[in-house]
């Protein structure tokens, strides 16, 4: 009798509870719906008001390409027409801005004739498309009413509400479409119908030929041996790179290549450049020296470390070390390697290797990269057992970021602290799910 | 499940605590380095208002010129304009004139650990004033993480403004009108007036004090007043206050566009061997007053004169509320709530930029919410969504477009709907009952995040699968 009786008060309050959740977490996302619309109309304004310097770039060398010129290492001068000036770029750097692959500004180039303005508004349009569209699909990858209700109180509270949104979309930066493209990458795995892992693997690779770094997600797949996959990324980069050297050459790879490396050791300060075109206006647009003075933090580990300690690593020691971590990670899986693993759990190693190597490199890893956050911490939210992973001391770490990404921003480091502090906690949760913990 | 004031005290306060601490720690840091930086706009119009003070000049219309000593050029000054940037009465610069001889660069210096001082003395008092440790630790909270980590306390800083100063004195007067010897009442009223002396819309915390017959500490109040008053004839006279009167109706008119004051400050910049005067930090700084609000907002141009009858009306308003419930008892401490919800009100009308660090305000009104009330009660009460936004946005979210607008208005009908709930029904709030889950249903988000804790620890009792608890 009193065992029924315990029963049913357990039910009781069960109900309570879950009554009392779903409203904590409905409410979480009314707000987070208010946060993200007043973000949306900065945004806008922000569109009007600042020229979008990063997306200028791309435009440029995307028309440059139209037109057979080089654009990594174009240089502007008055003879030209103004449609190819980027007034960020310095007259006197060997290399233009443009660091992105030619596939990009084979993207680029659909819409690159089009007034720079008009196209201005238009990626601001599909930044934002892109951004709700990845929510929207990490919400359907789960079955769990409150998770898909979490991930969207994740972005739509934490990320459109964050300063790096706020700066990825006034710069027109582009990395939410890499983080889309996974998205749907995970998708489409999770829908099981015959050819999914193909579809899934074929935009992985075609990302890794948007932004190759992502490469580093074949990693999982090659010491988990999924053959299928792998294949399929393959096929989908060798896509990519295929139509990148029809349309253009291969010489542009080259080229492409030997200005990263320049690139590097400009961001070393082992190459001088200094100066803007900052007197010209381009397509009549006066804007582009207006900054918005959003705060931006170059998380990248070279930078950090000269600028606690002062001490400036070269650029072979950086290699080195990035090189020596990723054999350690390669190594760690192979020997920690169970011989069933989800896709899921692939998915979740796989962007962690990419997040973790994006700030070992000789590079800026500037605030807007954030936006990769959505993917581990969906993937954790919707594949792992919350209750358990949420009382481990890990969390404060999860805390502090995602208060940090949207508060104290006059604090000394706070943008530091929020890059570090996700960055070791999507890190640390990989870890223990790799050893098979917390996941469902 | 039952939740009291004790449950809460089971949340994790301590580490909360221990969080707001590391981040008023990196707040004094920053201020700490923005004292150095920039120069401090606003503490330096007071220093050379103290010095005019000091040697007999006009410190409410004098103009600097190059024949004059770099002691009292205020680069921000525009020459142009009928007066200078000094809007503090001579009450206070009487009291700046202490240190006014001083290297501005020391004065600087000691202004920032003056202010540092003075907040966190503050909250020391509030955190005395109450026996219960959770709501002693949650001033200590608000206090560290959400002002002392807020944009508006580091702007605070950094101009070298005054208004923790009234914020401590009226702290002081709350604390020492909760003591228990004998001219603990008189010397409380007396620093309500001492403030008003500084501050001259601290005169509205009168009103609750004669409406509910509080003579003593009334008396105080006269008596600190005049004190005060007194003192500024020290260095001054009756024609100093006569210029101060007349500054601010002009300051009222440029407020409202009707003289223009053109930033044309003066061509030398630098002042006492320092270059850093005219460089300012870059942190948001917005208008809050209702003449500015209306007129970006909504284009209307609200008079002086008309703002004037409005705030007269809204006084009357609370003092009509606050006679119906003159018989009934009011504790001390939410008469000083309700006089400091009237000064709270009454800045918003004043015919004058109500600038972001006027928010240090919202410290005593917050305090003596926690103190007064039953935290329970209150937070299930849908005003609590006001202190929720209002919290929220003055930490967070500053690159979204208003936050400020949303943060400042929505605690200031916060603390107006508390107070008017009050006086309708003394008992709403009072510190008793217990609460049961049920009555949380449907009530806002600040009730059931307090009860999240519960539901874990009670999910990890019962050791349900969040699979099975979602079934």
């Amino acid at each position: 009798m009193t065992k029924i009786l315990n029963v049913v008060i357990m039910k009781n309050s069960m109900q309570k509870n879950k009554d009392i959740f779903n409203q904590v977490i409905n409410q979480c996302l009314i707000f987070g719906i208010f946060i993200s619309a007043l973000g949306f109309l900065t945004d806008f304004d922000n569109t009007i008001k600042f020229a979008g310097n990063d997306l200028r770039t791309r435009v440029v060398g995307a028309r440059l390409l139209i037109n057979q010129f080089d654009p990594y290492f174009f240089k502007w001068n008055e003879d030209i027409s103004d449609v190819y000036l980027d007034p960020g770029d310095s007259p006197y750097s060997p290399v233009s801005r443009v660091t992105v692959t030619p596939t990009v500004l084979i993207i680029h180039s659909i819409a690159a004739k089009l007034p720079y303005k008009l196209q201005r508004v238009l990626w601001f349009i599909i930044q934002w498309v892109l951004f709700l569209m990845t929510l929207l699909l990490f919400s359907k990858s789960t079955i769990s009413n409150s998770k898909s209700k979490l991930i969207w109180i994740i972005g739509l509270f934490f990320i459109s509400g964050s300063f790096f949104w706020r700066l990825h979309v006034e710069r027109g930066q582009i990395y939410i479409l890499y983080v889309f493209l996974i998205t749907l990458s995970y998708w489409l795995l999770q829908k099981e119908f015959k050819h999914s892992v193909i579809f899934s693997g074929i935009l992985i690779g075609l990302t890794v030929s948007l932004y190759p770094l992502v490469i580093l997600m074949f990693i999982p797949m090659i010491v988990y041996k999924k053959w299928k996959l792998l294949l399929a990324n393959i096929i989908g980069l060798q896509s990519g790179l295929s139509i990148s050297i029809i349309l253009t050459d291969i010489g542009l790879w080259r080229k492409y290549i030997s200005s990263l490396y320049i690139h590097s050791k400009m961001y070393l300060g082992i190459i001088d450049y200094y100066g803007f075109y900052s007197k010209f206006d381009a397509e009549g647009m006066k804007n582009f020296f207006i900054w918005n003075f959003l705060p931006s933090f170059d998380a990248s580990l070279q930078k950090v470390i000269k600028k606690l300690t002062g001490i400036n690593l070269s650029l072979n020691f950086i290699l080195t070390f990035s090189a020596l971590f990723l054999v350690f990670i390669i190594l760690f899986l192979y020997f920690s390697r169970h011989k069933n693993i989800s896709m899921n759990k692939l998915f979740l190693i796989g962007i962690t290797i990419v997040y973790v190597i994006e700030f070992l490199l000789p590079m800026e890893r500037l605030s807007y990269n954030d936006v990769i956050w959505i993917i581990p911490l969906s993937l954790i939210i919707s594949n792992c057992d919350l209750r358990k992973l949420l009382l481990r001391p890990s969390t404060v770490l999860l805390v502090i970021g995602l208060i940090f990404s949207t508060s104290f921003h006059l604090l000394p480091y706070s943008g530091l602290i929020c890059h570090y502090s996700i960055l070791f906690y999507t890190a640390l949760t990989t870890l223990l799910v790799i050893r098979s913990r917390f996941y469902l | 499940m039952k939740i009291n004031e004790f449950k809460i005290h089971k949340l994790t306060l301590n580490k909360i605590l221990i969080f707001s601490i590391i981040i008023a720690t990196l707040g004094f840091i920053t201020d700490f380095k923005n004292t150095f930086k920039y120069g401090g706009m606003d503490l330096r119009n007071r220093v050379i208002g103290a010095r005019l003070l000091i040697d007999g000049a006009d410190p409410y219309y004098h103009k600097w010129d190059e024949t004059m000593s770099e002691r009292f050029l205020d680069p921000h000054d525009c020459p142009l304009a009928p007066v200078n940037r000094v809007t503090v009465p001579p009450t206070v610069l009487t009291l700046h004139s202490i240190i006014a001889s001083l290297h501005y660069k020391i004065q600087r210096i000691i202004w920032f650990i003056f202010q540092w001082v003075l907040f966190l003395l503050s909250l020391v008092l509030f955190s005395k004033s109450t026996k219960l440790k959770y709501k002693s630790k949650l001033i200590w909270i608000i206090g560290l993480f959400f002002i002392s980590g807020s944009y508006y306390w580091r702007l605070h800083v950094e101009k070298g403004q005054i208004y923790i100063l009234y914020v401590f004195l009226i702290t002081l007067s709350f604390w020492l009108s909760q003591q228990n010897f004998k001219t603990s009442s008189f010397l409380s009223g007396f620093f309500i007036g001492l403030t008003a002396s500084l501050r001259p819309p601290v005169i509205f915390m009168s009103i609750p004090l004669f409406i509910y017959k509080k003579w003593k500490l009334l008396l105080g109040n006269i008596i600190g007043l005049m004190m005060g008053l007194s003192s500024s004839f020290i260095l001054g006279n009756i024609s100093v206050w006569k210029k101060y009167s007349s500054a601010m109706q002009i300051w009222g008119k440029i407020h409202l566009g009707i003289i223009s004051r053109r930033h044309d400050g003066f061509s030398q910049i630098s002042a006492e061997g320092l270059d850093n005067l005219t460089i300012l930090a870059d942190i948001p700084l917005h208008d809050s007053s209702l003449q500015y609000v209306f007129k970006t907002f909504l284009g209307i141009s609200l008079s002086s004169n008309l703002l004037i009858i409005f705030l007269g009306f809204s006084i009357l308003f609370f003092s009509i509320f606050m006679y119906n419930s003159r018989n009934k008892h009011v504790s001390i401490g939410n008469v000083f709530l309700i006089g400091i919800t009237l000064v709270f009100l009454c800045e918003f009308f004043i015919p004058a930029a109500r600038l972001s660090y006027n928010d240090i305000i919202w410290l005593i009104p917050l305090s003596l919410i926690i103190i007064n009330y039953d935290l329970i009660k209150l937070l299930l009460n849908p005003v609590s969504v006001l202190l929720l936004l209002s919290i929220i946005f003055s930490t967070s979210f500053h690159l979204i477009t208003c936050h400020w607008l949303i943060s400042d208005y929505a605690m200031l009908l916060f603390t107006i709907s508390i107070v008017l709930l009050f006086l309708r029904d003394t008992n709403i709030f009072q510190n008793n009952s217990m609460i049961y889950t049920d009555d949380i249903k449907n009530k806002p988000v600040i009730a059931t995040i307090i009860t999240i804790k519960e539901i874990i620890n009670n999910m990890n009792d019962q050791n349900i699968e969040c699979s099975n608890y979602e079934k």
